[in-house]
């Protein structure tokens, strides 16, 4: 059998160690880690183009800089009314979207979807009910009898609302309206789901009526609005924790900046709206105000922007479950992922 | 007794099914060998499984649109059929009439939806009007064209007997103008599924398979949205074969040769 000399034993191991030290000073030169790295990342809005503050927070962070100066430049994509963004953070095509926290547990429970939530931003629903005040309707009691309209689906949220002042929906006439709120100017209903950051405004100020809104939230239902979403696959690589960090790090910044003025952050977003027609940036405005309004609670002043914790996405579950909205549980350990952001808030 | 010959029936059947089987089979392969996601498309026997299992449901919405689609061309190629029988008695109608029918023809019906919505209601009714909508144009253009389409001595014919106008509609412009409905009805039978299902995304509360496709898009089922389709499809096939048949028997009664399409 071949014997080794004991020098040419040692002048291997040598070798082999100095291999070893270039290798491991090459990976590490070569890895994401090192903070002057450019790293790149794309994002999808899951909309067209407006001032949603987890959009906002996109725009800002790529005006003012902060994208740039965390080395991260970010290819900035809409979905428009494609419903693309929820297929392709799946697929790996895109690397972080948007989506309301209830569609993004029912999509999860009924599919199996492997969303995964990093950054909340609605710490309360984007739903609302408006009513013509002239309606004599003062609160979802009132509701009673009445034909009310909902979009497509009768959200959960609804029936826990209706069910907080001892109603159901039998109690009443379900309309579906689609997304006209014409329909309630027209009295077609007397009761109109509204998305709170937009439609409000359009009735209020573009159709010159007078309105009460009512949340479920003020009924003491757990509702949730909009989350930035990954898929688990794209968490299990290293490197895009690391992306990820930089990215909240520049939104969370983006956030501050907005709630601090928020008339820079709306002349940031209107670099990126379409310019053709001409956007109305006193609605902008309004979209952008009324969701830094949402976002903020006493979680994510003790916490930092953008907090959550798994009790609100357990509430949130258990009202989607009781009203059928999930056809299973969610196993909210791998739904939800906080551990980039608090690095963030470190 | 001697078994009814079955070859005529299987030369119809059988080519769209071997088709078709050949497109299943080379889209499972596809989606298996090139791994591609299931959030960007099913596997066909997922498609399969599910339509099977979940039949009763497509089934169901599968009627309700399809009542929808057979209101709507109903509705619109009756008025067609008249406004063209009007045309083609009449030039300044014509000139009148045409200039209107093409604009409606180029207007985006389904911008319009949600106004339809307005007008007539949360009922079946806009979904019956946006189907009637799409469907009447080659209607129209056709019964014109089939309505002027008689033979001149035939025509003479009935004139130096004194035939009224409506005698000459009834047993002269009228049977020339079938084949060319049938020719039309052909067309118009898919677009009024069309108008239905697209009528039905915006008013997804309501039933139908546009609805569920339109709510089950938006949970990514992409399985149940392509079993929708499935139904969509078998419903569409029937209907066609449906104008077929029936153009086959009105030839025959009306003793007129069946037109090309």
């Amino acid at each position: 059998m071949f014997q080794m000399s004991v020098s040419v034993r040692n002048r291997l191991l040598i070798v082999l160690a100095f291999v070893a030290a270039v290798a491991a000073l090459l990976t590490i030169a070569c890895s994401g880690d090192d903070p002057d790295d450019v790293l790149t990342m794309s994002y999808m809005a899951g909309f067209k183009a407006q001032a949603n503050l987890p959009f906002v927070a996109v725009y800002v962070a790529e005006d003012q800089g902060f994208f740039a100066d965390e080395n991260l430049e970010v290819d900035i994509q809409h979905a428009n009314f494609s419903g693309a963004h929820k297929s392709l953070v799946l697929t790996g095509e895109v690397d972080i979207t948007t989506l309301p926290a209830s569609e993004m547990l029912q999509i999860r429970a009924n599919t199996g979807a492997p969303y995964v939530a990093v950054m909340l931003f609605g710490q309360r629903g984007d739903f609302g009910y408006a009513v013509l005040k002239s309606s004599g309707i003062e609160s979802p009691a009132d509701f009673a009898g009445r034909d009310v309209g909902f979009k497509g689906i009768i959200q959960a949220e609804f029936h826990a609302m209706l069910s907080a002042h001892g109603l159901t929906t039998e109690d009443m006439n379900m309309i579906d309206v689609g997304f006209n709120p014409v329909v309630l100017v027209e009295q077609q209903v007397e009761v109109y789901p509204v998305f709170l950051s937009n439609e409000p405004d359009t009735l209020s100020r573009s159709m010159g009526q007078d309105i009460a809104v009512f949340e479920a939230a003020d009924d003491g239902v757990p509702t949730l609005g909009v989350v930035y979403v990954v898929s688990e696959e794209f968490l299990e690589d290293d490197d895009n924790i690391e992306k990820l960090e930089r990215f909240l790090r520049a939104t969370v910044r983006a956030f501050e900046f907005a709630n601090d003025d928020p008339e820079a952050a709306i002349e940031s977003t209107a670099k990126f709206l379409p310019e053709d027609p001409a956007p109305d940036l006193v609605h902008e405005q309004f979209i952008l105000d009324t969701e830094l309004i949402n976002a903020q609670n006493d979680l994510t002043r003790a916490n930092g922007v953008g907090w959550f914790t798994q009790q609100q996405f357990r509430a949130l579950t258990d009202v989607l479950l009781e009203y059928g909205a999930l056809e299973n549980d969610v196993d909210l350990e791998a739904a939800l992922h906080r551990d980039s952001l608090e690095e963030v808030h470190r | 007794m001697a078994l009814p010959d079955l070859r005529p029936a299987l030369s119809w059947i059988l080519p769209p099914l071997i088709a078709l089987l050949l497109f299943a089979v080379s889209v499972e392969l596809w989606v298996r060998i090139g791994e591609v996601s299931i959030w960007i498309m099913p596997r066909p026997t997922s498609v399969i499984e599910n339509f099977v299992s979940d039949f009763g449901v497509y089934f169901r919405e599968g009627m309700q649109t399809m009542a929808i689609s057979l209101g709507g061309l109903a509705l619109g190629s009756a008025a067609a059929t008249i406004l063209a029988a009007g045309v083609a008695h009449s030039q300044i109608l014509e000139r009148a009439v045409l200039p209107i029918a093409i604009m409606v023809k180029v207007t985006p019906v389904v911008a319009f939806i949600p106004l339809f919505i307005i007008w007539l209601g949360y009922g079946w009714e806009p979904k019956v009007a946006i189907a009637a909508l799409i469907t009447y144009f080659p209607v129209l253009i056709n019964a014109i064209a089939g309505f002027r389409d008689v033979d001149p001595r035939m025509h003479d014919f009935f004139r130096s007997v004194d035939a009224s106008t409506w005698e000459v509609f009834r047993h002269l412009r009228l049977p020339a103008a079938v084949p060319y409905l049938f020719a039309s009805l052909k067309i118009s039978v898919t677009l009024s599924l069309i108008g239905a299902v697209v009528a039905e995304f915006f008013a997804a509360g309501q039933g139908g398979l546009g609805a569920l496709i339109w709510f089950e898009q938006n949970n990514l089922r992409l399985d149940r949205v392509f079993a929708a389709v499935l139904m969509l499809t078998m419903i569409g096939v029937t209907l066609s074969t449906a104008v077929v048949l029936a153009e086959r028997l009105f030839s025959w009664r009306l003793d007129q040769p069946v037109a090309a399409s």
